[in-house]
């Protein structure tokens, strides 16, 4: 559609006029209330600005950004008191000619600190500028020696001095700087043999945030060509260590961290529990179960009460396999949606959806059980042959599932869509 | 009935109220105008928040916890005493709080609110923001940004025209936003940011630059002396451009050592922290695709921004003193106001129109069949610092055989790589089974102007819209769960409001007798013993007095005012 007329005004090469009319419409139009016409009227008003923005034909200077000189590039001397407007990153003076591979040897001498061109012939100025240029050449014959020793690479500590070297806060040192540091890392990183011996992601994000690389890509690319560049910033895409939001909380007993509630996930197939493991896991929890209430029961009946040992353990036995079951239809109920036997083998109680069963479904999965194994003998024989779906869980509709086996499966299969 | 604006801070809160002959800043019961984000339980179970609780964050600081704004947005939970607290209950409290404040001050209740969020603060933690408002019963009329917010108090005072950068740094966070003024439209060219940058790092750097030079690690520290530790260095920090030689006395694990607290000290330590804050600025000028020249205006917001390096450099960006005329601390609070007066009597602002960014790009996971180890890669569908509200819909395939369901995962970042940017939640919708590729579903994600996100998924075929709230985003409640928890924070009382300033004086005299020794420490003792036999006589005129002689003298004792 044609900007002008949504605008309501003539096609115009006045901002001020653009900004005028889009100001008036815009408050028939608020953005809370008319979400789509306001869409509308703001690429309308972006679409004119851009076309009165556009280069007239009869203009000389195709871009007025370039008549203004820009003063960093003259005046490299950052003089707090005398701040001066940055407009881009300034242009390297010096690093624009790249010395192959095999000149490798020659870079030391050809590669001259940053040019500052003095413009204060000031002594004064002088000693300073020369600071500067000892403190570059001292941090990069230390980046150097540091990339020498397999062993210094890897730890952060080593590469420190990067943070607490002066003048960084100055942006004409810090980019011929990172500059510099930027071109050992890579060339470093496009030589190693293996992956291992790389200076590693969380130290390349490191000079990141010092030299802000990514920042300015663009030039890099242009610079160090797409092989050294990539040998950089492949490696820093790896770097999965995020801020820790623990940190820098002040006070309280504890700080309790809880991983990001798992979102449930839907695996392609899920494996029914082992048969075997089933068994193994009802043993252990009908064991668990006997250990903590069994022998407490039987104790307490024999030395409190003075029945004899007998009564006591057919009683010790009774309540243990009550027990079990109450605690059966908990667990599997709850949010760990498994017995502690069955959650270590890593199954887990499922309705036919693969959801939580919950307590209500979960009771009727704990009557089934109790018709169909502990009451009927020939249940344990039929579940043999039930494929691992028995058979109180099919009276039941619940599935018992090989949750980590399914989980594993699915991760060496694809995290697909 | 009034809508007030709050800013709720990493370190403080303040809230203020539109009236008459302008925006008002509501004073606390303790008659200040900010009051620090710390929330804790004293040991008769009441409620302590503001500066007496933060003045208890050395003597029980197992019981009071400050700067939880980090935790906004996630699962974890803090501790005080028994009781388990999530970030957003924690905000709740402070709300509360808050609100009662106002409830006194204008004789009236108080249900809505404005509340700022930072620019960058992102989806999940925007609905933390929201649900802590509602939990502290406040409905929350709008989110709005701190920069944005601190623009309209700007805009509003100077009625300037021309283009505005604002840094906002505070104590946990860093904004920068670049908007325009014309013609009273407030427009948003660009936000960018860093949700972990803030005063208490540049704190958090100068205690470990202190422990690495004795060799000790934070877990050799007992509680008390790290939260002294770091009360010192706070009022260092402050005092740093003035005094830039300062000894301090430390007592760190059994030792009791001189630490020389210089500027250049500072300065290296804080360096690479300054160049981190550099980045968004850098990354917010790109996006307005403004050269610096054209910026008209430097504002610096937030308590943070009073750092004299902080300002020289920035100075040196932009080739020009930024401007600060309004208290830093309070003018985000003062720009909530004034929204929350733009909503509730538009007639008087009604010539003011703003508009405002999405600061992230938000996207869906599509299947990586290049790279299938590095996970799914991250489809953008709204694109960062696009206007809002907007509405964007993109299509997507299925990728399996027989494919009976898609799941649509919601991101928020600029990586290319979905691991790697902030998971927002997911929903599932049901597809017709088909050939791989056959069936597709549009996603729309609709962007409103609290900066909230809206999910819709269409399936093409059937033409089934599935409008689902993001699910298992982190830090979300559903229904039984928030009424749950407001029972909880329910039975969480404060004292009474007149109580609360010998309690801030008695929390603040506990402090001084810690971190004092030998006579002072004595004498401190002394005066409070005495003071609590004054208030129990229970007799209001002389409490009054008693209470502004021991005032005086703690004055004499602190030197510095540290909050």
């Amino acid at each position: 559609m044609d900007p002008w007329a949504l605008l309501g005004i003539e096609p115009s090469d006045d901002a001020r006029a653009i900004k005028r009319a889009y100001a008036k419409k815009l408050k028939q139009t608020r953005p809370d209330e008319k979400p789509q016409e306001f869409q509308q009227l703001h690429s309308a008003y972006k679409r004119a600005l851009t076309i009165a923005e556009r280069p007239q034909p009869m203009m000389e200077s195709p871009q007025p950004v370039i008549e203004s000189p820009q003063p960093v590039i003259e005046s490299p001397q950052p003089i707090i008191e005398n701040p001066q407007p940055v407009v881009e990153r300034p242009q390297p003076a010096m690093e624009t000619q790249q010395p192959s591979p095999q000149e490798e040897t020659a870079v030391a001498e050809r590669e001259a600190p940053p040019e500052l061109p003095p413009e204060q012939d000031s002594a004064a100025a002088e000693t300073e500028r020369q600071k500067r240029i000892d403190e570059y050449r001292q941090v990069l014959e230390q980046v150097d020696r540091a990339l020498e020793s397999d062993r210094l690479i890897g730890m952060e500590e080593t590469w420190r001095f990067l943070a607490e070297c002066s003048y960084l806060l100055e942006e004409e040192f810090n980019w011929n700087l990172g500059l510099g540091v930027f071109e050992r890392f890579a060339r470093f990183n496009s030589e190693a043999p293996e992956k291992g011996s790389q200076v590693a992601a969380n130290i390349l994000v490191h000079g990141d945030m010092l030299f802000g690389w990514s920042e300015s890509r663009g030039y890099l690319y242009r610079e160090f060509g797409e092989a050294l560049c990539n040998a950089v910033f492949d490696v820093m895409e790896g770097d999965l260590q995020s801020v820790d939001p623990l940190q820098g909380v002040r006070g309280g007993r504890k700080l309790v961290e809880q991983k990001p509630r798992p979102a449930e996930e839907s695996l392609d197939y899920y494996y029914f529990g082992n048969l075997l493991g089933r068994a193994f896991a009802l043993l252990l929890d009908v064991f668990l179960v006997y250990v903590v209430v069994g022998l407490t029961t039987s104790v307490v009946m024999i030395k409190a009460m003075g029945k004899s040992e007998g009564d006591a353990s057919f009683t010790a036995l009774s309540v243990s396999i009550l027990g079990y079951l109450v605690l059966a239809w908990i667990a599997e109920g709850s949010r760990w949606q498994a017995t502690p036997a069955k959650y270590l083998l890593g199954y887990r109680v499922t309705d036919r959806h693969f959801k939580r069963v919950g307590y209500p479904h979960g009771l009727w999965r704990i009557f089934s059980f109790m018709f169909t194994l502990p009451l009927f003998k020939i249940g344990w024989f039929i579940n043999c042959f039930l494929g691992g779906n028995l058979l109180h869980d099919r009276l039941s509709r619940t599935y018992v599932i090989d949750y980590r086996k399914s989980r594993e499966e699915y991760l060496k299969g694809n995290g697909g869509q | 009935m009034a809508v007030i604006g709050i800013d709720l801070g990493t370190t403080n809160s303040a809230c203020g109220v539109l009236g008459e002959e302008g925006v008002t800043l509501i004073p606390n019961r303790l008659g200040d105008v900010l009051t620090p984000s710390v929330v804790g339980l004293d040991s008769a179970g009441k409620l302590v928040v503001g500066r007496t609780a933060k003045e208890r964050l050395i003597n029980h600081s197992d019981r009071t916890v400050a700067a939880f704004k980090r935790l906004m947005g996630t699962d974890h939970k803090v501790a005080l005493g028994r009781q388990m607290f999530s970030a957003t209950e924690l905000s709740a409290l402070v709300l509360r709080s808050l609100k009662e404040d106002a409830e006194a001050h204008l004789g009236e209740t108080v249900t809505e609110a404005v509340i700022s969020v930072p620019a960058y603060f992102n989806d999940n933690q925007r609905h933390a923001t929201k649900l802590a408002g509602e939990l502290a019963g406040l409905k929350v009329e709008r989110l709005i940004n701190e920069p944005t917010a601190a623009a309209i108090a700007y805009g509003l005072h100077d009625k300037r025209e021309g283009n505005f950068l604002i840094l906002d740094m505070g104590g946990g966070t860093f904004d920068v936003s670049i908007l325009e003024f014309f013609d009273g439209i407030m427009e948003v060219h660009a936000s960018a940011g860093d949700n972990f940058l803030g005063g208490e790092d540049f704190v958090e750097a100068m205690i470990d630059s202190v422990l690495k030079e004795q060799g000790m690690g934070r877990d050799q520290l007992s509680p008390r002396q790290l939260q002294n530790l770091t009360m010192q260095m706070e009022t260092a920090k402050r005092r740093i451009s003035q005094h830039p030689e300062q000894r301090l006395q430390l007592e760190v694990g059994k030792q009791k050592i001189e630490w020389a607290a210089t500027a250049e000290w500072f300065e290296k330590l804080a360096t690479p922290l300054l160049l981190r804050s550099k980045r968004p600025i850098e990354r917010a000028m790109r996006d307005a695709d403004l050269p610096p020249q054209k910026i008209d205006e430097v504002v610096l917001v937030g308590g943070s921004t009073r750092m004299s390096l902080f300002r020289s450099m920035v100075g040196r960006m932009f080739g020009r003193l930024p401007s600060c005329h309004l208290d830093p601390d309070t003018v985000v609070a003062m720009g909530a106001a004034i929204q929350a007066g733009l909503k509730s009597r538009s007639a008087a602002l009604e010539d003011i129109v703003l508009t405002d960014v999405c600061p992230y790009t938000l996207g869906t996971g599509v299947i990586n069949e290049d790279s299938p180890e590095q996970g799914e890669y991250f489809m953008p569908i709204i694109e960062r610092n696009t206007v809002v509200p907007v509405s964007v819909v993109r299509r997507v395939w299925t990728a399996h055989e027989n494919q009976t369901e898609v799941r649509v995962d919601v991101y928020q970042g600029e990586n290319r790589l979905v691991k790697k940017n902030v998971y927002l939640g997911e929903t599932s919708v049901p597809v017709p089974k088909g050939p791989k590729g056959e069936e597709a579903v549009d996603i729309r994600y609709s962007y409103d102007m609290n900066g909230l996100l809206e999910v819709d998924v269409t399936v093409v075929s059937s033409g089934k819209t599935h409008n689902k709230l993001i699910e298992f985003s982190p830090g979300a409640l559903n229904e039984e769960e928030k009424a749950s928890a407001l029972q909880k924070l329910s039975k969480l009382k404060f004292h009474p409001r007149e109580d609360e300033e010998n309690r801030a004086l008695i929390a603040r005299g506990e402090r001084l007798y810690e971190s004092s020794l030998g006579e002072r420490r004595e004498t401190i003792a002394r005066l409070l013993g005495n003071f609590d036999r004054v208030l129990e006589r229970q007799n209001p005129a002389e409490i009054k007095k008693a209470r502004a002689r021991l005032q005086e003298v703690f004055d004499e004792l602190d030197g510095e005012d540290w909050i």
